[in-house]
């Protein structure tokens, strides 16, 4: 990937928010973090990695956001820190971090969440606003697939009624009608991967955070599950995607996030933060 | 909130139920704790039961016969229910009396038949004898017997018939009968005669053949009246001829107080003398003080042998206060008056006819009124009783004099009734009986000692249980009864069970001690297993004491099921334990030693312990795993979780 792209920084938020390339809702972004230092430490073997994002990274509400470099940079990292699954480490250091739910009228300060570890408030937020799909699925072994998508259903206290009805939409949406009594072991890779997007948008979350949904997949079936989640949120959610193909990224992702290591240290920084100039639109669907 | 917590409890049902390989297997382990406890408790339990078997199906198991003798005293019927409250747990008391030698005789179809030599021996409702053979239908108060079937046969009768006991009172050749209704006849020796009556019937002959009535059979009671007991006697002298100190101190040394008394205190006495008699008189009033000056003690002497102790010529009048009482519906005054033999210088100062000492006490003296002669007196006690009393007729004039006198009197209401004079013991006798030392039989007409309450030199007294015979036989044995019972067997099985409990409880301890250890180690594998699965669960918003109750509800079930499976194997190796080593025809006889045969109890207590321990076990086992899982960095959990 090049740098000559078009560049993004602080003066893009104005810029798009007067657009309706994004449907902003009346918060013209979802997520802003900026002065990122975090600090992990291996328990076991003691190694240090940092992450450092030091440009203001603003995402629109309703993009499609793909996070891309090279193994060991970070991009886990950096998803898992805005994904509030990890909090303040000692040396770590954080400028802004700031959600903007919808129907708010201001952006939420989670500056205090990252730095006090407040999980109880770090685990509603992820309960109601964010949903997750991670590296290999990472779906619950003794659930069957309806059960599995209706999970985070479950814990936000829907009732059996509303769940099925969601759980068959969107079992339809992503082709897997007739699957949901199937136990997971009798899924293919391509189906168990649906299975995983579908639970992280059965709640209708607010961001969604995907970690390389296509690693297993081969090129067809990666490309049509991309653009069933992608149909599923433009213009309505956040997807933050790590991915290491560039040519998915191009292809579906309105900003890319490029990160790099840094060399001679065990360490990793953003690179570039850009507007893909050629995403292929929604009504390009597979239709 | 309630469709979290159903998601959380139906996520630990799915978890166990879907994984169910591995379920069974961490069942089976728990399973592996618990049974050889559970079985252990199961053969202890049989064995003790089979020590105990005979004694609580055996009626004299529990049995505890108590003897008066070393205590000194007879077990009186109003005394037993503090007895029994001293003594514990007893569920039934029975006093043992038997009635030797009765009669009993049968209508039978044409002529009665009647069969002599026969023992009545003493029961109650509940008796664990007649309970033995199906006979326990004595109720108290009815006329109901059991009879054994020798005497049946002899009798020529069956049950619900009626048969009539006849007793012979042993102070002479009385005889008196009572109809009983046989409820029931029960095997017994072929050559005995023997009935079982209630006890309470049985107290009713006992107390007619010591002399008493029975009013409620119509059986009279001896007539034996009592002699009079006077609170005081009047020792009367002419005034030239008074008592002297030496006199004085003479009856002082029998035991009486003596003072003089004023005739003006004694008007009733004073009513009775000729006009001026009263002036030659010196009256001393002389009686027996109580205990502690508590009050007079009744002395049951004539007045003669009162009289013998002094030298001088006086008079000994037995005296008791007047009783107001009705006659013939009217109340009236009555005043008791015996005179002594030898005393007719005194009897000429009386202005009317009084009685002798020794007379029939039902007397009463009357004019004539505007009718004519009485011929009947009637007169009320308190308690309800009549008495007729004979009729003595006096001068009308002096009658006349009598009435005008007391109606001039009248500083009180008492004063102004009527005075009649009656025996001094007639006066004696209601007092004693307000005492409730006599009662008035209506049958004999007469006052007769009040029957002491029936008292019994054994009585048969069986505990709720065996295990409660010790402590009665140690509290009686504190209060100096004598006892026979089955202590020492009883006392030697509890020390067994005791050491048999002690064995199972350091050996179920000790199993469960260890068992604990790999309880725990199995649910911290079990629950690293979920640490993947919480992880994610964590990532997606479920909270941390979801989680935790989820791991521990989960290891509950496991514990549950656990806990079931050793009940349920249990009662398996009791059923076979318990099959004889006979009645396994399949397999050849010489190799039937292989299979024990054993009697193994189980006891639902021992079987909710067990699980219950086994639940909270695997339960407290799951703490520190579920502790550990949920404290786990979310992310962390699925990336080890991946690998495991």
């Amino acid at each position: 990937m090049t740098c000559d792209d078009e560049q993004v920084d602080s003066q893009f938020l104005p810029e798009l928010a007067g657009t309706n390339e994004f449907n902003t809702k009346g918060s013209p972004y979802s997520l802003r973090v900026s002065g990122l230092r975090q600090v992990l430490h291996d328990s076991v073997t003691g190694d240090r990695f940092e992450l450092h994002v030091e440009r203001d990274l603003i995402i629109p509400r309703g993009s499609f956001v793909a996070i891309h470099g090279p193994s060991g940079c970070g991009k886990t990292t950096l998803l898992t820190v805005i994904g509030l699954l990890r909090c303040c480490t000692p040396d770590s250091e954080l400028q802004r971090f700031e959600m903007w739910f919808r129907h708010s009228d201001r952006p939420l300060d989670l500056r205090d969440i990252w730095k006090e570890g407040r999980q109880r408030q770090a685990m509603r937020i992820r309960r109601r606003h964010l949903g997750f799909a991670l590296q290999t699925g990472e779906l619950i072994s003794s659930l069957n697939v309806a059960e599995n998508i209706a999970t985070p259903l479950q814990i936000n206290g829907e009732s059996r009624r509303a769940c099925r009805n969601r759980v068959l939409t969107l079992l339809d949406a992503f082709g897997i009608s007739g699957l949901e009594n199937r136990r997971l072991k009798n899924l293919s890779l391509g189906q168990y991967q649906r299975v995983a997007l579908a639970r992280a948008i059965a709640h209708d979350p607010e961001l969604i955070f995907v970690d390389e949904p296509t690693a297993s997949l081969n090129r067809e079936t990666a490309r049509a599950a991309l653009q069933e989640l992608k149909v599923l949120t433009e213009g309505h959610s956040t997807v933050m995607m790590i991915t290491h193909e560039e040519d998915l990224a191009r292809e579906f992702c309105d900003l890319i996030i490029e990160l790099e290591p840094v060399s001679g240290h065990p360490a990793g920084r953003v690179k570039s933060f850009f507007r893909n100039p050629a995403p292929r639109r929604i009504d390009d669907g597979r239709h | 909130m309630l469709q979290r917590w159903l998601f959380y409890l139906s996520l630990a049902f799915k978890d166990l139920y879907r994984l169910r390989s591995a379920t069974l297997i961490q069942a089976m382990v728990v399973a592996g704790i618990c049974l050889p406890v559970l079985v252990l408790v199961m053969l202890k339990r049989g064995l003790v039961a089979d020590l105990r078997n005979d004694l609580v199906t055996s009626p004299t198991g529990r049995q505890v016969k108590l003897y008066c003798s070393g205590h000194g005293r007879f077990f009186a019927r109003n005394e037993i229910p503090d007895l029994l409250r001293k003594l514990g747990r007893v569920e039934l008391a029975i006093p043992e009396v038997t009635i030797r030698g009765c009669t009993l005789t049968s209508r039978g179809q044409n002529t009665p038949r009647s069969v002599g030599g026969v023992d009545l021996i003493s029961s109650a409702a509940g008796d664990p004898i007649l309970r033995a053979h199906n006979a326990d239908v004595l109720t108290p108060d009815a006329r109901s017997l059991i009879l054994n079937r020798h005497l049946a046969e002899e009798l020529g009768v069956a049950v619900n018939e009626i048969v009539t006991l006849s007793v012979r009172r042993s102070a002479g050749s009385e005889m008196a009968d009572v109809t009983l209704e046989v409820n029931a006849i029960i095997p017994g020796d072929s050559s005995s005669r023997v009935g079982f009556v209630d006890c309470r019937t049985l107290d009713r002959v006992v107390t007619w053949q010591r002399g008493g009535g029975v009013s409620e059979w119509n059986w009279s009671p001896l007539l034996r009246t009592p002699p009079p007991r006077y609170p005081t006697f009047l020792v009367v002298t002419e005034i030239i001829d008074p008592l002297t100190e030496a006199d004085i101190r003479l009856l002082t040394r029998r035991g009486f107080l003596v003072e003089p008394v004023d005739l003006a205190q004694l008007q009733t006495l004073s009513d009775l003398l000729k006009p001026g008699a009263g002036d030659q008189l010196s009256i001393h009033r002389i009686w027996k003080p109580g205990p502690r000056d508590e009050g007079v003690i009744p002395v049951a002497e004539t007045p003669e042998s009162i009289a013998r102790k002094t030298p001088a010529g006086d008079i000994v009048l037995p005296w008791c206060e007047p009783v107001e009482a009705k006659l013939n519906g009217e109340t009236m005054l009555l005043t008791g008056l015996s005179l002594p033999l030898y005393s007719e210088w005194f009897r000429d100062m009386l202005c009317r006819e009084v009685f002798e000492t020794g007379s029939d006490p039902l007397q009463v003296v009357m004019s004539p009124d505007a009718d004519g002669l009485p011929t009947d007196a009637r007169l009320e006690l308190g308690d309800g009783s009549i008495i007729s009393l004979a009729v003595s007729v006096a001068n009308g004039d002096e009658n006349v004099d009598l009435q005008r006198a007391s109606a001039s009197r009248d500083v009180d209401r008492r004063v102004s009734l009527p005075v009649r004079v009656v025996p001094a013991s007639l006066l004696a006798q209601i007092e004693a009986a307000k005492r409730g030392e006599v009662c008035f039989d209506r049958g004999i007409h007469a006052f007769v000692p009040v029957p002491p309450a029936p008292s019994y030199e054994e009585m048969r007294l069986y505990g709720l249980t065996i295990d409660d015979v010790p402590g009665i036989v140690r509290r009686a044995s504190e209060l100096g009864y004598g006892f026979q019972s089955q202590n020492t067997r009883i006392e030697e099985i509890q020390s067994q069970d005791a050491a048999l409990r002690l064995l199972v409880l350091i050996v179920g301890a000790s199993v469960f001690s260890f068992g604990v250890f790999t309880v725990v180690s199995v649910l911290v594998e079990s629950t690293d297993r979920k640490r993947n699965m919480i992880g994610i669960l964590r990532i997606i918003g479920a909270s941390r004491f979801g989680l935790f109750s989820f791991v521990c509800l989960r290891a509950a079930l496991i514990g549950l099921m656990g806990g079931g499976v050793s009940v349920a194997m249990a009662f398996a190796i009791a059923r076979l334990l318990g099959i004889p080593q006979e009645a396994i025809t399949v397999v050849p006889e010489s190799l039937r030693f292989i299979k024990p045969t054993a009697s193994a109890v189980m006891h639902m207590n021992d079987c909710l312990a067990v699980v219950g321990a086994s639940v909270v076990c695997c339960s407290t086992g799951a703490v520190l795993p579920a502790w550990r899982a949920i404290r786990q960095d979310p992310v962390d959990s699925v990336i080890e979780g991946r690998f495991q």
